[in-house]
């Protein structure tokens, strides 16, 4: 500092070097009592920024140096602590740009406005771009005061930004981190026991019936808690007060009953996310502890919303461009992309009977198709690429042989119970066929998930190769056709 | 000697103090602590304030105007009236008129003369918007002592008692602006973080999206409507608006002009229609999130502000973003007015507020125009305080000549966030003299301080000379002193409708609405009780007046409901 009596951060806020974050918070506030920033602003300057640089050297200097064997011994530290430092050290390599961010605002020096700059530019975040930025901050640092602090800071970002880049830790191990700390989480919501008696004053029997299918539903086999608890906490929800329920009864209710099933959560990281948020519930509203963990747990939609926002530090929800992710109801989550290069033509039929049918309930709904009801087979063939083309060739030969015998047989009976038979046929995928087509893609997006981990590029290269099977498609198709007939000619020379 | 803090709403204002007890709302006169932001002028050319006024908004458009928070810091003139009694005001001295009558409501309340007050602004204000609001309350016979950025007064309102450590959000959507602050609160202190704003944005621009799909639904051109029709459209959207709040689906029907508009609306359909500006909602949260180097995680709580944050669609929003269930514990409407009484609290030393510190940021960008390549035409932004900076702040940084026996830097000072300078907005210029040398050899070291009251000083000093030119950019009025001064005295001539009479005046103007949108005999029937009230309150010898009023109230309350059929 320009001042002859040099101080180190720490002195400046009356304390011993310290990782705490919430120590330094405490000794600035100490010191905020006596420098008002009213009356004395340069002195709270010097202050603020002590505070500044002391936070910052608690998560970047400790964290490196010491804070390896220091986590063991201290397991009583503040929860916020201890997330933050995980995300620092776990979040692998595409948070290098949030550390830079965090890198930024702590220290006010040009090297870091040069950052900021570079990093608003959308410049990827690469030791060149670092290099370029901390020579450009270098050659005006002259009129920043003190120059040894000056020193002190580069070598600081310089640590800050590098060390996160190193650390490449594997995606399972950052899973398993999350994973603990929402257990941590859980348990400290189910130590307090929730207070039934105060519930049972509450409720009203008749509700209480009411409810009480609903209940069943919801819960499945693999119930968490208990089920009156269960009953109890919609109970609630529906008494609370309007904005509540309308917000809460609507998400919560329908997503609970699949959420919890164990059975249906398909890897660690996307359960971890839909209970690594715990919704805050006012006293006011009468909320326990116990309510608070239920309604914590989400709904696919509000997790992945989450998650996407972790990813790409935006809240945009852009599924195209990311994984394969799973709607409210546990159903692979479509986009136009996937319906575009999966159908070819004709994708925004389907993909609006998608949205259309996918926004309320759990199944898809059917929804009646024409050129499925006249082209039947042909059209099953077209569009079920994933080894339904081969149903389909079965069906279109039954169809032909069933016809061929309701046309030769001599009996009006038999011609019009083969007529029948087909004309059933064509209605049933008039119907269902835009459920099977949906369906098939959504199975097929999920087989292309649970293989091998691909871009969504490639994904969607593989859709098409699938989805407009070419003459694959043909050859199933064919084979299907073949079989039925083999089939049917045996059983037809067996009984004749 | 009280100060007062006043919430100075684009729909409505509010006028508050600190007591003993905490900070205080201070009635009006009708009994009521919101007084709408909208001023009229009454038959006998004298201005009608608050209530009284946005009654006549639909009989009397011409004569009346609201939502002037929007053209705050513009020239934008109001006409009001025509003919010789016609005024013609700024967008300051409309804001004066209610600043008016929210002090004489608190000298009535307070029983003593009321010259101080802090004005809570959007947290977004430009520099010359919070000048305008400063001018304002000049105008209006009150010094401004400070002004305070409205989510955190918020903040203080909420912070202060609800909760003991932790990093919460203020979402604060008023009628006409949305502002979004991070607070983190520990050990007494307050203190900002982050705060981001859209000064455009708010729930009236929720209500223009209804009536433009009014008018796409029903066909009909908005702008070819009689300036009174435009205004029951609008109040017709507005009250579908609020339907919406509580239900699924609103229905409506209402005589406007030649037309009969009927119809419903489904709750999803105005979400849809709300998409693009649900959407801009979210940039500022993104961007105090950010800045604040937090993810929405670390936010432990999301406190709602603002009468348009009661919109279900909009929680639910908040909601999903932060995966919290947002709060709103004070009524949204007051906490901004009671933050502000705080803030006085905290200004006066007041005891019981010893304690605790409240720091503040600035919220946007303070920069000068340079070059920073090697050409010379290319003038950007080089940000010296960088927005959301902790106030007060005073940083510098050095500039050089360009040219070979330059003799002259200029500086301009500009506000924003991007990087050409005709982007932003320009507060000022400042000259400095440097001597004749080669290009680079001359420098000059600009120095930005800005205060707690948002005031910015810039001192220039050249690096050879020592010499020093500085400007602070207070007070640097966009109404020059001796303008003031002026426009003071004529407002102070300006009479105000009275204030024990405000209550009449409220439901003259709510019948006279009342009769332009009913039709024959119910026409008549409002004229009739109208009359009678006129009568009764001129006939000074009748000391039933409160029971006359109570029941002309009453009628007009029954004909009101049997009017808009909501359900």
């Amino acid at each position: 500092m320009e001042n002859e009596t040099y101080q180190t951060v720490w002195e400046r806020l009356g304390i011993e070097k310290t990782d705490d974050e919430r120590a330094i918070k405490r000794a600035y506030a100490k010191q905020l009592k006596t420098i008002r920033p009213d009356e004395d602003p340069q002195h709270f300057q010097t202050l603020r920024e002590a505070r500044d640089e002391a936070i910052y050297l608690a998560k970047y200097d400790f964290d490196y140096e010491y804070d390896w064997e220091e986590e063991d011994d201290d397991p009583d530290a503040p929860r916020s602590e201890a997330t933050s430092h995980e995300e620092d050290v776990s979040q692998p390599s595409d948070n290098q740009c949030d550390n830079l961010e965090t890198a930024k605002t702590t220290v006010d020096t040009p090297i870091n406005n040069a950052l900021e700059r570079a990093l608003e530019k959308g410049e990827p975040c690469s030791d060149e771009t670092y290099v370029l930025t901390l020579d450009e901050g270098g050659a005006d640092t002259s009129h920043v005061a003190g120059q040894s602090a000056e020193l002190v800071r580069d070598d600081e970002v310089t640590r800050g930004i590098n060390d996160p880049l190193t650390l490449e830790e594997p995606l399972e191990e950052k899973d398993q981190s999350l994973s603990d700390d929402i257990d941590t989480a859980l348990d400290i919501g189910s130590d307090a026991s929730p207070d039934i008696s105060f519930y049972d004053t509450d409720i009203d029997d008749v509700t209480y019936e009411q409810i009480d299918d609903e209940v069943e539903n919801l819960m499945g086999p693999w119930s968490l808690w208990d089920r009156n608890e269960w009953k109890r906490f919609i109970n609630r929800v529906r008494e609370a007060s309007f904005d509540i329920s309308n917000y809460a009864e609507y998400e919560i209710l329908r997503a609970l009953g699949e959420n919890l099933t164990e059975g249906k959560i398909e890897s660690s990281y996307k359960r971890d996310a839909r209970l690594n948020i715990l919704y805050y519930l006012d006293e006011e509203y009468g909320w326990t502890q116990n309510d608070r963990r239920v309604y914590g747990i989400l709904s696919h939609e509000q997790s992945e919303i989450l998650m996407d926002y972790l990813r790409h530090g935006e809240s945009g929800v852009s599924h195209g461009t990311s994984e394969t992710y799973y709607d409210a109801f546990g159903f692979p989550l479509l986009t136009a992309e996937h319906f575009k290069d999966y159908l070819g033509k004709n994708d925004s039929v389907y993909e609006k009977y998608y949205q259309t049918s996918r926004e309320d309930g759990r199944e898809l709904k059917p929804s009646w198709c024409w050129p499925g009801f006249i082209f039947s087979p042909l059209w099953l063939a077209h569009r079920c690429n994933d080894g339904l083309e081969a149903l389909a060739g079965m069906f279109y030969i039954l169809a032909l042989i069933i016809l061929h015998y309701g046309l030769t047989a001599p009996s009006l009976i038999a011609t019009l119970l083969a007529s029948l038979i087909i004309l059933s046929l064509h209605v049933l995928v008039g119907i269902y066929g835009r459920k099977l087509v949906v369906t098939t893609l959504a199975n097929t997006l999920q087989d292309l998930h649970n293989g091998e981990p691909l871009s969504e590029e490639e994904k969607l290269k593989k859709l098409a190769s699938i989805g407009r099977g070419g003459f694959k498609a043909l050859f199933d198709f064919i084979v299907g056709m073949a079989g039925i007939g083999l089939i049917a000619t045996l059983i037809y020379r067996l009984i004749l | 000697m009280t100060i007062v803090g006043i919430d100075l709403g684009t729909t409505n204002s509010l006028v508050s103090y600190w007591s003993d007890d905490g900070p205080k709302l201070i009635p009006n006169a009708l009994k009521s602590f919101l007084t709408p932001s909208v001023v009229g002028v009454d038959d006998q050319g004298d201005i009608l304030i608050g209530e009284a006024a946005k009654e006549r908004l639909i009989t009397h458009p011409h004569l009346t105007i609201a939502d002037f928070k929007r053209t705050m810091g513009s020239d934008k003139q109001v006409t009001l009236g025509d003919g010789a009694s016609s005024y013609q005001f700024r967008p300051e001295e409309l804001s004066a008129f209610v600043l008016r009558s929210l002090k004489a409501d608190a000298e009535q309340h307070l029983g003593e003369e009321v010259t101080e007050a802090i004005i809570s602004v959007p947290a977004y204000f430009n520099d010359i918007q919070r000048k305008a609001t400063i001018d304002a309350g000049k105008l209006a016979g009150l010094k401004v002592e400070s002004l305070i950025n409205e989510p955190t007064a918020a903040a203080l309102a909420y912070g202060l008692n609800e909760v003991e450590e932790s990093q919460f959000l203020i979402f604060d959507l008023g009628g006409g602006t949305f502002d979004v602050s991070i607070l983190d609160k520990y050990d007494n202190v307050m203190e900002v973080r982050a705060t981001a704003g859209d000064n455009f944005l708010g729930g009236n621009d929720f209500r223009d999206l209804l009536v433009e799909t009014l008018a796409t639904d029903h066909e009909f051109d908005l702008e070819s409507l009689s300036a009174s029709d435009k205004n029951k459209v609008l109040r017709l959207a507005e009250l579908v608006k609020k339907d919406l709040s509580a239900r699924e689906v609103a229905t409506y029907s209402a005589q406007i002009g030649e037309m009969k508009l009927e119809g419903s609306f489904q709750r999803d359909r105005f979400e849809e229609l709300a998409n693009s500006l649900r959407r801009r909602l979210r940039v500022p949260m993104e961007r105090a999130i950010n800045d604040a180097t937090l993810r929405p995680e670390n936010i432990e709580n999301v406190v709602m502000v603002g009468g348009a944050s009661r919109s279900p669609m909009i929680r639910r929003m908040v909601g999903r973003l932060f995966q919290k269930l947002p709060l709103s514990h004070l009524n949204p409407d007051e906490i901004v007015a009671l933050g502000a009484a705080v803030q006085t609290g905290l200004k006066t030393r007041n005891e019981s507020l010893e304690d605790v510190v409240m720091t503040d940021v600035c919220p946007y960008t303070l920069g000068t125009s340079a070059v920073v390549d090697d050409n010379y035409d290319n003038l950007v932004i080089v940000p010296i305080i960088e927005r959301n900076a902790v106030v007060p702040i005073s940083e510098s940084q050095h500039f050089f000549t360009i040219r070979d026996k330059q003799t002259q830097i200029n500086l301009d000072i500009y506000q924003g966030e991007n990087m050409r300078p005709e982007d932003n907005i320009l507060l000022g210029d400042l000259k400095v003299e440097v001597p004749a040398a080669a290009a680079g050899k001359e420098g000059v070291d600009v120095r930005f301080t800005y205060d707690i009251n948002g005031a910015l000083e810039v001192e220039v000093k050249a690096l050879s000379t020592e010499k020093v030119v500085r400007k602070i950019f207070k007070n640097q009025a966009n109404l020059s002193d001796e303008e003031l001064e002026k426009r003071f005295k004529a407002l102070s001539g300006i009479k105000l409708h009275p204030r024990e009479h405000a209550e009449n005046a409220v439901l003259i103007a709510k019948a006279e609405r009342i009769y332009a949108e009913s039709l024959k005999a119910q026409r008549d029937y409002v004229r009739s009780l109208i009359l009678d009230f006129e009568q009764a309150i001129t006939d000074q010898s009748n000391r039933e007046l409160d029971k006359v009023r109570e029941r002309f109230s009453e009628s007009l309350e029954t004909l009101e409901n049997n009017m808009f059929d909501m359900d």
